[in-house]
């Protein structure tokens, strides 16, 4: 059992000489066997936690943890002993794999680096591809030639090959067709069952998540404002923004199209350049109040295992 | 309805009734050559009827290969000069393959709006949006000067630009994402279009952008009176706002049929694995652990088109050798049109009636007066 935590994040970027707080305190951890949803709109600072957490970009402030070992310092700098522990998979296969190299010696690279001879990562990686349900014969083949599909699995495979215990994928089937996307989502939940790995699952799309996560943390602005298990944050989500978008995600129901009958958010996803007063999430609140204008939340728990950031969390029960 | 009947459907021009459809497609085939002339040719659309009333919602949902897109290029005189179509797209009057080019151009200039998924490669970079907007209206209904950038303004307004006046001024690059989509929506208006044709206009934009965009194109819909084919590979997206979903798998409709009772009672298999696919629910079935099962899954590739046989059932579970040798004709099925020999049996699939599925949430978590705001209304 190992886990995967992240402490006090802040990471801040600079864009046209202003700084934008990406990340803005920020706590999340993941264990082995669990797949934790981290979800959000463009630019809430997901990509970037996600990157902090695998080593391969430096907070400012904050550290990250695999269980007692430091595995990201305060300073940035990287536990390199502890890289193979944690694996990123990214969005676009085709833009991950090296398009010369054969999918076999990219899957194999983790391997050789790691000082494994040459035939023994060969047999290594024919056992990675048959993990991932590819046929062996692709190793021999140019990224150029699979789908889609068939080379996230292989960049999978890939993350699998130096045996870590967290997988990090940042929108693994964004942009897929639903039947090839939920192929992949079985694998990582075949990966999660049988060898008990931990994934950090980033993504947009709150109906991928809410299908395959266990706990989820809604991510707005740099920050964390719910989090909990998936059942206890759908059930009854109690922050406003999670309502939302809950509201948002069409569910096959006609009725969703009854104009007005569903509360839209309102406007677009903020910059991280003028972070709101108080709420970061106030000025496109349905029910802000003064207080909400002045005061930021902090989380603050809801049994069972729910953290809120919003003042007025309570009346959330009122309406369920 | 005699797809898969004879191509070559020169010109059918003896239209006895009253035609007051606001598009109406018969037997419409695309076809790509091979570029290097040396491969064969892809048949893209083997074959497809569509009609369309003003102010209805038409979606066409399919996978990679389906042939949805290459059928909304068709309708739009888009597709690449290696397409060749053939069929009758028959939009206010006119059969638009039979005109002469130019003739052809003007029709569909007026006739259809277009909206893309990528608002930002659709708009031209170098023109502010208002100016883009003007010269349509300049082209297609005249208006110049102030007249037509106060119709402009008009138009931004109608689609939600907020401000827009000053967003006029805009080049396409200063605005985010949702707002170029309501700025190509309201070129797409400009002309006065009797259809609107949308390829995947949300698949970019985040969940809660898509929501206010599906709501303007359906308010669009409602108060405009245009018709809208929304193309999306999401069912759970055409549910939400089409009036009828039209089904398509390698070129050809395998279900078209009323939105809600498609979404109810599938009549086709692959409508079933895509509903299944497409709905943000969990599985109901969970390990001794709690540990959730895998998700429904639908194996293999979709086929090419014109195969022998109903090209779906190399992947359907109910297939028979009959289906594997006999393409099904698309025939009436409860409010709409299958082409399945099984869709009679289909209801005593364990997958239809008890799908795989549940809501774990209650949808009337997410229905209107669960969500209403606390503090508010009542």
């Amino acid at each position: 059992m190992t886990t995967l935590r992240a402490q006090g994040i802040h990471r801040a970027f600079r864009a046209s000489g202003r700084p934008v707080r990406a990340v803005d305190g920020v706590d999340l951890s993941v264990s082995s066997g669990e797949i934790v949803g981290l979800v959000g709109e463009s630019g809430c600072g997901k990509s970037t936690l996600a990157r902090i957490m695998v080593g391969l970009d430096r907070p400012d402030q904050g550290e990250v943890w695999l269980d007692d070992r430091r595995f990201v310092r305060p300073d940035g700098s990287v536990e390199r002993a502890l890289r193979h522990e944690v694996q990123l998979v990214f969005q676009d296969p085709h833009a991950s794999f090296d398009p010369r190299r054969t999918v076999g010696r990219s899957v194999g690279m983790p391997l050789r680096a790691a000082g494994v001879g040459r035939q023994g990562a060969r047999k290594r990686v024919i056992e990675l591809l048959e993990q991932v349900g590819l046929d062996p014969v692709l190793a021999d083949r140019l990224p150029s030639t699979l789908s889609g599909g068939q080379l996230q699995r292989a960049a999978i495979a890939r993350a699998l090959a130096p045996e870590p215990a967290i997988l990090v994928c940042d929108e693994p089937v964004a942009s897929m067709d639903v039947s090839v996307r939920a192929q992949i989502l079985n694998l990582l939940l075949d990966l999660r069952r049988e060898r008990g790995i931990g994934i950090l699952f980033v993504s947009h799309d709150l109906g991928v998540v809410r299908r395959i996560a266990d706990r989820v943390a809604v991510m707005y602005l740099g920050r964390i404002v719910e989090t909990g298990s998936s059942e206890a944050v759908w059930r009854l989500p109690r922050h406003p923004y999670t309502r939302s978008l809950a509201a948002s995600i069409p569910t096959g129901s006609t009725s969703w199209r009854a104009r007005g009958s569903v509360p839209r958010l309102e406007g677009e996803p903020p910059s991280a350049v003028d972070i709101p007063s108080g709420c970061r999430f106030h000025p496109r609140c349905p029910i802000a109040i003064d207080r909400c204008r002045v005061d930021d939340p902090v989380l603050r728990p809801f049994p069972p295992d729910v953290e809120v950031a919003c003042h007025l969390a309570e009346q959330a029960g009122d309406v369920a | 309805m005699a797809a898969g009947g004879s191509a070559t459907a020169g010109g059918p021009t003896t239209s006895a009734r009253p035609d007051h459809a606001a598009l109406e497609v018969r037997d419409l085939r695309v076809r790509y050559r091979s570029i290097d002339d040396h491969g064969p040719d892809v048949l893209a659309v083997d074959g497809i009827d569509l009609t369309m009333d003003r102010g209805e919602v038409l979606s066409l949902v399919g996978e990679s290969g389906s042939g949805k897109s290459a059928t909304l290029l068709a309708l739009a005189g888009l597709l690449p000069a290696n397409a060749s179509v053939s069929g009758s797209v028959r939009l206010q009057g006119h059969d638009i393959l039979a005109l002469p080019e130019r003739a052809r151009a003007r029709v569909r200039g007026r006739g259809i709006g277009m909206v893309f998924q990528d608002p930002g490669g659709s708009l031209t970079p170098v023109l502010t949006v208002g100016s883009l907007i003007d010269e349509v209206l300049l082209v297609h209904r005249g208006l110049q000067g102030a007249a037509a950038r106060a119709e402009t303004e008009a138009l931004l307004a109608r689609c939600g630009v907020g401000d827009p006046a000053r967003r006029a001024q805009a080049y396409p690059h200063q605005l985010s994402g949702g707002l170029r989509q309501r700025v190509a929506i309201a070129a797409a208006l400009a002309a006065g279009p009797e259809v609107i044709l949308a390829d995947e206009p949300t698949t970019a934009l985040d969940a809660t952008v898509q929501a206010q965009v599906l709501d303007l194109l359906v308010g669009l819909v409602a108060d405009e009176g245009v018709a809208l084919v929304l193309v999306t590979h999401d069912l759970a997206v055409a549910a939400a706002v089409a009036d009828r979903i039209a089904v398509m798998y390698a070129g050809r409709i395998a279900e078209e049929r009323p939105a809600g009772e498609l979404m109810e009672r599938p009549g086709h298999p692959y409508t079933v694995a895509l509903r299944a696919a497409a709905l943000p629910f969990r599985p109901r079935d969970r390990d001794g652990e709690g540990i959730q099962e895998r998700l429904p899954e639908l194996r293999g590739r979709m086929a090419a088109a014109g195969g022998t046989g109903c090209s779906f059932a190399p992947r359907c579970p109910l297939a028979t050798d009959h289906c594997r040798l006999v393409a099904p004709p698309l025939e009436p099925f409860e409010g709409g049109l299958v082409a399945c020999w099984r869709a009679g049996e289909l209801a005593e699939w364990p997958g239809v009636e008890s799908p795989e599925v549940e809501p774990e949430v209650p949808l009337a978590a997410i229905e209107p007066q669960a969500v209403g705001w606390p503090g508010q209304g009542a």
